[in-house]
């Protein structure tokens, strides 16, 4: 109770005159969700002492989140009313307004405030006022379906060594085309991510002055061994996230965020209903050269709705030190695949692996401890219309990679020969892309 | 304060007994006891008809009337489910028996025929998407009695089961959907993701309550809250059969309605109960698990929940936290649910002490207005009576009439008495004075008197003392010892002449002549062997004197 009682002057919750918080989140595969399962101990534990009750009324994806908050805030008929707490990334702050967002640091003490890893706090700043409070970050990594990749190695002789940059991901990928009569082998879950981690590899940058610079030679550079392994067939290109993939065997690797630990099936099924049980490990974030080693890191943050009632501010506050404080940070984000928040429960997880109980996550983790060593970590930037330019991006790439994938294997079989035509039709999505891009 | 403590009642009784009230005090009393009169039939009317409840009685009466509706709409979208789950069924056997009489095959034919099984499910994929957008649900399913893979360890039903991906309001309009059970098939050509759970069928085991759709002839079945295997989420689900042409049934298709789904769309709050929490629950031999329309108490509640109910509440027990609320019996399908409303029991003793709390103040309030009432009115009423009583008692009635005609008329009367006995007692005192001065007169005699008498004795005292010596000792002895021989007529002549009398008065008093007194007075002197009268008034002074000594010295 006396951890609080900095803001005893202010009206606070009690269990007599409780207060429900709802909340929408993104922490959470269809198959297990963490953070559910913390907030259910904290409303046993010390919401239920103060009498606040954190009710999670979706559990779904952050452009999801963005959707249907900008349909709250527009008002729109069906549209459901904005919860108190969700997750999102700080661009839904021009979505929502800032001035109706919580200020966490009238809230949190300077001390508090000062525990926080301060590249992870300093996301959250608009201007003067911490609008997003990190409670979980992650970076990138390379999943793996070890049991299928060793049959494949058994025969190629490609080995996870291959496997550390781009490059070799790309013919591995290749390869891995021809040996499976026709699979993809890798899935991109982010092209903005690729484009902006490349550019920087290259020493330049992907967006200046709020676009993206696909003029730039560098983005050109990443571009066609990407084009080439997509066109070819060694990328999925279809919607939707590569966990999915893997219960198929669709593909056998993908490039995600290390949250996507918690999306992996440890399983795959075919049609006759068979299964199968498979290994899957995390490698650290592809290189685009073997001495320019870099990811982004990643992960909304939390946001309140600020309140009239200041009772529901004071049980955000609440809520938002019990989850971001040590234990029970950790104790969310090592069943999420997340990175806390902390200095503190940084070093707590790096000491000692032993804290995490699955193994799957444990490579994880350990893949995370050699990119933390030995990587650059970069943050997305934010400017206005961050978050159309990136799904237009996405889009688009996904779109002009697909039609020249049928345009290759039209013209293959119509005779042509394969690598001069993967070579025009890397040139020419190129072109489309910026072209689309313009518009 | 210290006095308030002391208070004796019984003292003040015996006071009041004693000495009567004032009658301020009496003013006072009567006034408050009519406003209290009146204050309680009206609270007591109040409470006839119900204006007046406790506000535990209210809390129970919004619930009450809050469950009424809520129990309705749980209803009302429960039959709308089954409603549009019997349409699906109706559209899914015409689907299916299209589908068989277009490739020449029987139902038994589908047994093991992945193809088939998943062209039949390409083709029933549009019936149970559109199904799924209409009914108000999460998800929507169907499973037919035949599998892929009859050797399969685990035996599988084979069907198409959608849910929707973000479900983070009531209305599902444009939202993604998963595939969650179904062929690999069905996701490409659906252009569905997969749900992270998604397996190819379902296990037979998965949806327990159905096997009553396939033994038996039920409109529809309501299942109790299940967990959804590879998902963190609970389900119920709206089961009806599907039958073949034959009127054998083949499958089971429904909704599901998720926790989730069910917070979205039974949310209910009360303007002055804040937040409800609302339930539909199974009783499953006398443990109760359901749904709520609160993430907490889902997770609560998907455990058993006990409750007792007492006239007025029900009383929830979750083990860690209690609520109070109310049931009502909901009938879906062929089963008997709870439908309930509650809130906490924190929340519920707060409320009811915040309503005490407004009660007293209430109370308090009439109080003070009644006692300011009466002071009002004992300013106006009593305290000029109050005044006049005073003014007369200290100088007389000034004239100034109270306007009150039978205190006025009293005080004239008490007036004119006033004056009749204050010249009484001017009389009186006049002749007070008179009988005081006589008095004076009479105590001034009377010392007179007794000042020669004490001059007289003081006289007589100093003749015997003179006379003493000249007395012969023999002659007085003589006396004395003959004093004793007078007659008792003698001896009453004697003691009259010791008190001083004359010859002439001692015969009157003793009633004889002078004549009789001279005999009387010669044996007297005879006996007493005195000579003459001064002799004799000397020996007797001398032995009056003795014997005062005598008695003085004893």
């Amino acid at each position: 109770m006396t951890i609080f009682s900095g803001c005893a002057h202010k009206r606070m919750p009690s269990p007599s005159d409780p207060v429900t918080l709802t909340m929408w989140h993104v922490y959470g595969s269809q198959t297990e969700s963490p953070l559910n399962t913390v907030i259910d101990e904290f409303n046993r534990s010390l919401g239920s002492e103060y009498g606040i009750t954190v009710n999670v009324v979706s559990v779904t994806s952050s452009s999801a989140i963005d959707k249907a908050l900008m349909a709250s805030a527009n008002g729109e008929p069906g549209a459901e009313k904005m919860p108190d707490l969700f997750t999102a990334y700080p661009r839904v702050a021009e979505i929502v307004g800032q001035d109706k967002l919580l200020p966490w640091d009238e809230y949190f003490s300077e001390d508090e405030l000062s525990a926080f890893h301060t590249e992870f706090l300093s996301e959250g700043y608009f201007g003067e006022q911490l609008l997003m409070l990190p409670v979980a970050k992650s970076t990138e990594a390379l999943y793996l379906n070890k049991t299928l990749f060793d049959r494949f190695s058994a025969d190629t002789g490609i080995t996870t060594d291959d496997l550390s940059t781009y490059d070799g991901v790309f013919s591995a990928a290749r390869a891995y085309y021809d040996w499976s009569d026709g699979q993809s082998f890798l899935q991109i879950n982010d092209y903005y991510h690729y484009a902006y981690v490349g550019m920087k590899a290259y020493g330049s940058e992907f967006i200046r002055s709020g676009r993206p610079r696909l003029e730039d030679e560098a983005f050109r550079t990443i571009w066609i061994p990407l084009a080439k392994t997509a066109i070819y067939g060694g990328i999925c290109l279809d919607e939707g996230y590569a966990a999915a993939r893997w219960k198929t065997a669709e593909v056998i690797a993908n490039t995600g965020s290390t949250a996507d630990v918690l999306y992996q099936p440890d399983r795959v099924i075919y049609p006759d209903n068979t299964t199968e049980l498979i290994e899957a490990v995390a490698l650290p974030y592809l290189k685009f050269t073997e001495n320019t080693s870099a990811a982004i890191y990643r992960g909304g943050g939390l946001f309140a709705i600020k309140s009239e009632d200041e009772r529901k501010n004071q049980a955000a506050y609440i809520f938002a030190k019990w989850l971001t404080d040590c234990e029970h940070n950790l104790e969310f984000v090592t069943n999420a695949g997340y990175l806390p928040v902390r200095d503190d429960a940084l070093d707590a997880l790096f000491e000692d692996f032993s804290i995490i109980k699955k193994e799957n996550y444990r490579s994880v983790y350990r893949a995370v401890d050699e990119m933390l060593d030995s990587y650059m970590l970069y943050a997305l930037p934010l400017y206005e219309g961050a978050s159309e330019i990136q799904s237009d991006f996405e889009s688009n790439v996904k779109a002009v990679l697909k039609s020249a994938r049928g345009q290759y294997i039209k013209r293959v079989n119509e005779g042509e020969d394969p690598d001069t035509v993967l070579a025009a039709l890397a040139e020419s999505s190129l072109a489309e892309l910026k072209s689309l891009s313009s518009k | 304060m210290r006095t308030f403590m002391k208070f004796d009642l019984p003292g003040v009784i015996r006071q009041i007994k004693a000495e009567g009230i004032s009658i301020r005090r009496r003013f006072v009393g009567y006034i408050i006891s009519a406003i209290a009169l009146v204050l309680s039939l009206i609270l007591l009317l109040l409470n006839m008809f119900g204006v007046l409840n406790p506000t535990s009685a209210q809390i129970t009466d919004a619930l009450d009337a809050q469950l009424i509706f809520y129990a309705n709409s749980i209803k009302r979208d429960y039959d709308k489910a089954a409603a549009h789950a019997l349409s699906f069924s109706d559209q899914l056997e015409e689907g299916i028996e299209e589908y068989l009489r277009e490739n020449g095959l029987t139902f038994e034919n589908l047994k093991n025929n992945a193809d088939a099984l998943s062209a039949l499910q390409n083709a029933l994929y549009g019936i149970v998407y559109l199904n799924m957008q209409l009914a108000p649900s999460s998800g929507a399913f169907y499973i037919l009695d035949t599998t892929v893979n009859s050797r399969s360890n685990v035996p599988l039903y084979n069907g198409i089961y959608l849910k929707y991906i973000n479900l983070y309001s009531e209305s599902t309009v444009n939202n993604e959907i998963t595939l969650y059970r179904g062929s690999f098939s069905t996701a490409k050509k659906g252009d569905v993701t997969f749900h992270s759970g998604w397996n190819n069928e379902m296990r037979t085991d998965f949806f327990d309550a159905c096997d009553s759709v396939f033994d038996g002839d039920t409109h529809y079945i309501l299942s109790p809250a299940v967990e959804i295997p590879d998902t963190w989420e609970r389900a119920r689900y709206v089961y009806v059969p599907i039958r073949d042409p034959k009127d054998h049934i083949i499958g089971v298709c429904g909704f599901e309605i998720n926790d989730m789904y069910f917070q979205l769309s039974k949310k209910v709050s009360d303007d002055k109960l804040g937040q409800l929490v609302g339930a539909l629950l199974d009783n499953e031999q006398g443990a109760y698990t359901g749904q709520f329309n609160s993430s907490r108490y889902n997770t609560m509640g998907s455990e058993n929940v006990t409750f007792t109910e007492n006239s007025r509440n029900a009383v929830f027990d979750f083990g860690t936290e209690r609520c109070i609320g109310k049931t009502r019996a909901v009938t879906l399908g062929d089963r008997t649910f709870t439908a309930a409303l509650m809130i906490t029991e924190a929340q519920f003793d707060a409320i009811v002490q915040r309503g005490q709390m407004k009660t007293v103040g209430i109370i308090l309030a009439v109080v003070l207005i009644m006692f300011a009432y009466c002071l009002f009115l004992s300013h106006k009423y009593v305290a000029p009576i109050i005044k006049k009583i005073d003014q007369i008692k200290h100088s007389g009635d000034d004239g100034e009439q109270l306007k009150i005609r039978e205190f006025d008329a009293l005080f004239a009367f008490i007036e004119e008495k006033t004056s009749v006995h204050e010249a009484q007692l001017k009389n009186l005192e006049a002749a007070k004075i008179a009988a005081e001065e006589e008095a004076a007169r009479a105590r001034e005699a009377y010392e007179k008197a007794l000042e020669e008498y004490e001059l007289a004795k003081s006289e007589i005292l100093h003749l015997s003392e003179e006379s003493k010596n000249e007395i012969v000792l023999e002659d007085y002895e003589y006396f004395l010892c003959n004093l004793k021989t007078l007659t008792q007529q003698e001896m009453r002549i004697y003691e009259l002449y010791v008190e001083g009398k004359s010859t002439a008065e001692i015969a009157a008093i003793i009633g004889i002549k002078e004549n009789t007194m001279k005999y009387h007075n010669k044996n007297i002197y005879s006996k007493l062997g005195v000579s003459s009268r001064k002799q004799f008034l000397r020996f007797a002074a001398l032995k009056q004197m003795q014997d005062k000594k005598g008695k003085q010295i004893e």
